[in-house]
Formats: structure tokens, C-alpha cells, sequence
């Protein structure tokens, strides 16, 4: 009999234990947890002046990218909430002392170009690589030391973040230094749904064909018009 | 009829028992699902490309034994449709997504304890986070893959060196061997050499200069940095290609011979039994 008890307990412990570890992590995830996928639904806190395009964001967008970014004013907002005109995007970092400032200005002589036949019609992003010391004050600082006007956004985010933007705009980065990065100059313009229409690494004699694409965008007046 | 009188009279000690069980297992076969880990102690390295720094110190960090096998893998896309072959955003995964599977969730069983090949970063990274993980760092990689059978690092060794050189060489087979047929080195981590090409988190931070696009001085005016950067050792011409490979991937590619382990900070290391 005490042999038969054991016994019995031993099946029963076994039993229980398979199927204990057979079922549980199935009646988890059945019940939703689901740590990698986050809820989607619309970013409440985004303040956003642009107009939103409607219907589901194009498989291609660079915004189906989550999460929370802050900006130069402390605002918190998701890439989505830049939805409604084009935007031309750069990476950059404070400390830059090389090629940033080149950067920036290239694409201030793209928005000057532009800005001729579509005032506000475009949005200027830079997003910092170097979030740890890039601060929003920081940004802000670096926003009117180069005189950046209202339709510039400097984004910090997680580092995470900024790879996997990075990652999606093909750039390369890396910190080198306490201070310093090595990083491609890449340059991209997006539509007003976030898909990457023209990228130019080093922008520099091509600010023209930047501005092309950003004009390509909005329909330029000067082509669109003319009745063949 | 004794186990039924049994169970009977042993009820609530029973339902105790299966309590424990089921609390048991819950902790152990959420992390068993994925993958096993084993501890690399960390410490200084010289990487082949070094852009500014010399040396660079690696933390202790944990790394898969396996890379990520098709089944496992399968796992993950069930409890995460948006990463399903139908379902994935372009954005994130390229049309070759998953290419070796014959539908969203099925594959020819044969490969089922293969690596999951034809996965793009973004997928890599959402597996490894779903485990508690991440992807290892390109110098964590490195770091790990410099041991071989018996050191920590076999870099020195001339047929260590020829052995990676001679799978380089090869052709990636059709039907890919089952994790854990090459060798296990030092850590207890098999396959970093020999099977598939692995992904690392910051694949995209090496600036290699003279890489496909252009010549050198055109790739100078690229990068900020590119002046001081250059190779070490250029004897270790399989680094180089390892290096050479991370410089030309996109974040979207999804590659037959291209897949990816996990890692993580926290030592969670178990024993295989």
C-alpha cells in the first residue's frame, strides 16, 4: 500500500508537472501578455500644430517607429504626431565641432530654397546621437546658437531609440571619445508619411537636389502649373 | 481504486503540491522557451577596427549558447503576430523575411533546430527583448568569439584564425546544420564560428573605410572621425570580413545566412544538465 501511494504521487507529481509546464506559458501569452508589442494607440501627450494624414501609416514609414521623444522644448512627442509634411532629418550631437555645423547648414540652405515658394510647409529635424548629454536644454541652446527658426525640432530619445532610427535612416555611429563620435553625414528627406523619399550623405553641392526633393514633395508651383 | 482513495483523502495536500508545481514552472519554462545563457567574464580588448579609442573594455555580460533556433523563433512570431511574415512592416523587414519558412507559421520540420536565418535586425531585436534580452554588442560579440576550444582568446593562433577563414570560404548549405554542431569554446558557447553570420545591437557603428561604395577619399569625406580610424591587426583577415559584412547590412535585410543570439547584463547562466 505505502508502495502504491508512492507511486501514485510520483505519476501525479509528473502529470501535474507536464502539464503545468506545458500549458502555462500557452495560457499567458492567450491571456495577452505581450511584452514586445506595446500598446499603439495614439500618443496622448503629442502636441502637434501640423495637419495629421489619415489612415494607416504606409509599411515604409520611418514612424512606425515607437516611442517618446522630447524636444528642444521639453515637449514630449511620437514621430507619428509629425505626420502631414515633409520633414528633413539629420542626426547630429552638441559637441560636434566638424561636420554638424555643416550639416545644419546645409540643410538651413535647403529651408531657405524652400521656403520661397512654401513657407511652413516643411519641417526641419535634427535628432541628437548623444542623448546622455544632450539635454533638451542643451538642444535648445544648440537651436539658437544656429538661429533655428519655429519649424526645427531637436529630438532626444532612449540610446535605444536613437539606434533604431539611425538603423532605419542607414546611419552610422559610434562614440569614439568622452566627447566625440564618428558618424556619417547622411541627410533624409521624408513625406509627409514619414517614408524616406531622398537621402545624400554630405549634402554639400547637392543642396539643390535636397531642396528638389523636398519641392518634388509639396508640387512645385513653378512646374506644377505650367499648362504643357 | 488506491489512487483514487488516495487523491481523495490527500486532496488538499495535493492541491498544494500542484501549486508549487505550477508556480515552478511557470519561472522556469518562461526562460527555458528561449534560450540558455552562459557567463563571459568580460574584460580588455583590442577590436580589430578602433575609430579613436585603443583598447576597449567589455562588462561581464551573459550570452545564448545557441544561436536562435527556427522553432524557437516560431514561439516568438505566435505570441507576436506583427512580426509574422504577412504581417511584418516593411520598414522593419524586407520581402525576404523569413524566406525559408513555408507560411507564417510553418517551416519543413527538418530545420526546426536550425538557425533561424532570413531575420532582419529589427526581428532580432524584438525576439531577444520578448526573452528579458537584448542583442549582443558588436564588442561583446567579438570579445566571446575570440575563444576558442580552450583559451579565451585563439586569436593568436594561426590555425584558429585558418579554421574561420576555411567556413568563410564556403558556401552557406541549402539546409542549414542544427545549432550546436560546431565547436563549444571556452564559455560553453557553440557556434559563433561556422554556422550562420550573427547579428550584433550596434551593427551600424562601424565606419569602415574603403568599404564597397567608392574609394578612400571619398569615404573620408563621409565620416567625421574617419582620419583615425583604420585596422589593428590587418593580419586577421577574418575579422576584417566579419567587420567588412556588419558595414554593408541595412537594419531591413533579412539574409539566408545571416541569423542571431541573445544576451544579456544579468548572469543567468544555468547549467545544461
Amino acid at each position: 500500500m505505502n508502495l502504491l501511494k508512492g507511486w501514485g504521487m510520483l505519476i501525479l507529481t509528473l502529470v501535474l508537472a507536464t502539464f503545468a509546464a506545458e500549458m502555462l506559458p500557452k495560457m499567458l501569452t492567450k491571456q495577452g501578455i505581450d511584452p514586445a508589442s506595446p500598446v499603439t494607440s495614439v500618443s496622448p501627450v503629442a502636441r502637434h500644430h501640423e495637419t495629421v494624414s489619415e489612415g494607416p501609416l504606409p509599411d515604409l514609414s520611418v514612424y512606425n517607429l515607437e516611442g517618446l521623444w522630447q524636444d528642444q522644448r521639453g515637449e514630449d512627442l511620437r514621430l507619428v504626431s509629425l505626420r502631414g509634411r515633409p520633414q528633413v532629418v539629420a542626426l547630429i550631437y552638441g559637441g560636434c565641432q566638424g561636420a554638424c555645423p555643416r550639416i545644419i547648414g546645409d540643410i538651413k540652405s535647403v529651408e531657405e530654397n524652400v521656403k520661397k515658394t512654401h513657407p511652413e510647409g516643411v519641417g526641419y529635424l535634427l535628432v541628437t546621437m548623444d542623448p546622455e548629454v544632450d539635454s533638451t536644454d542643451r538642444l535648445q541652446a544648440l537651436a539658437q546658437e544656429f538661429d533655428l527658426g519655429p519649424d526645427w525640432r531637436l529630438l532626444r530619445g532612449t540610446p535605444d531609440q536613437v539606434r533604431e532610427l539611425a538603423a532605419v535612416l542607414g546611419v552610422k555611429y559610434r562614440k569614439v571619445s568622452e566627447t566625440d563620435f564618428a558618424h556619417s553625414n547622411t541627410v533624409s528627406v521624408l513625406d509627409a508619411d514619414g517614408v524616406v523619399v531622398f537621402q545624400k550623405q554630405e549634402l554639400g553641392a547637392d543642396i539643390e537636389a535636397g531642396a528638389e526633393a523636398v519641392e518634388g514633395l509639396l508640387g512645385n508651383p513653378d512646374s506644377c502649373c505650367q499648362i504643357p | 481504486m488506491a489512487t483514487k482513495d488516495f487523491v481523495r483523502t490527500h486532496l488538499p495536500l495535493l492541491n498544494v503540491i500542484a501549486f508549487v508545481l505550477m508556480l515552478a514552472a511557470l519561472l522556469c519554462s518562461l526562460p527555458a522557451e528561449g534560450q540558455e545563457y552562459r557567463r563571459v567574464p568580460g574584460g580588455v580588448y583590442q577590436p580589430l577596427y578602433t575609430v579613436g579609442e585603443k583598447e576597449v573594455k567589455v562588462n561581464p555580460f551573459s550570452i545564448a549558447v545557441y544561436p536562435v533556433t527556427n522553432a524557437q523563433f516560431l514561439e516568438f512570431v505566435r505570441a507576436h503576430p506583427k512580426w509574422r511574415r504577412s504581417q511584418v512592416k516593411r520598414v522593419f523587414a524586407e520581402a525576404n523575411y523569413l524566406k525559408g519558412w513555408t507560411g507564417d507559421l510553418t517551416f519543413d520540420s527538418r530545420i526546426a533546430d536550425s538557425p533561424v536565418v532570413y531575420v532582419s535586425w529589427f526581428a532580432a531585436r524584438a525576439y531577444c527583448q520578448a526573452q528579458g534580452g537584448r542583442l549582443p554588442t558588436q564588442d561583446e560579440w567579438e570579445f566571446a568569439a575570440r575563444a576558442d576550444e580552450k583559451s579565451i582568446d585563439g586569436t593568436g593562433k594561426p590555425e584558429f584564425l585558418k579554421k574561420i577563414l576555411d567556413w568563410y570560404s564556403k558556401p552557406t548549405p541549402a539546409k542549414l546544420p542544427k545549432v550546436g554542431s560546431t565547436f563549444k569554446n571556452v564559455y560553453g558557447v557553440y557556434d559563433l564560428h561556422g554556422l550562420v553570420w550573427e547579428w550584433v545591437d550596434d551593427f551600424n557603428s562601424i565606419l569602415v573605410t574603403g568599404e564597397s561604395r567608392g574609394d578612400n577619399a571619398i569615404d573620408r569625406g563621409l565620416f567625421c572621425a574617419a582620419g583615425v580610424s583604420g585596422s589593428t591587426d590587418p593580419g586577421d583577415y577574418a575579422g576584417y570580413m566579419r567587420y567588412a559584412f556588419r558595414s554593408s547590412l541595412q537594419s531591413k535585410y533579412s539574409l539566408g545566412n545571416l541569423g542571431f543570439r541573445c544576451a544579456t547584463d544579468s548572469n543567468k547562466e544555468r547549467k545544461s544538465p
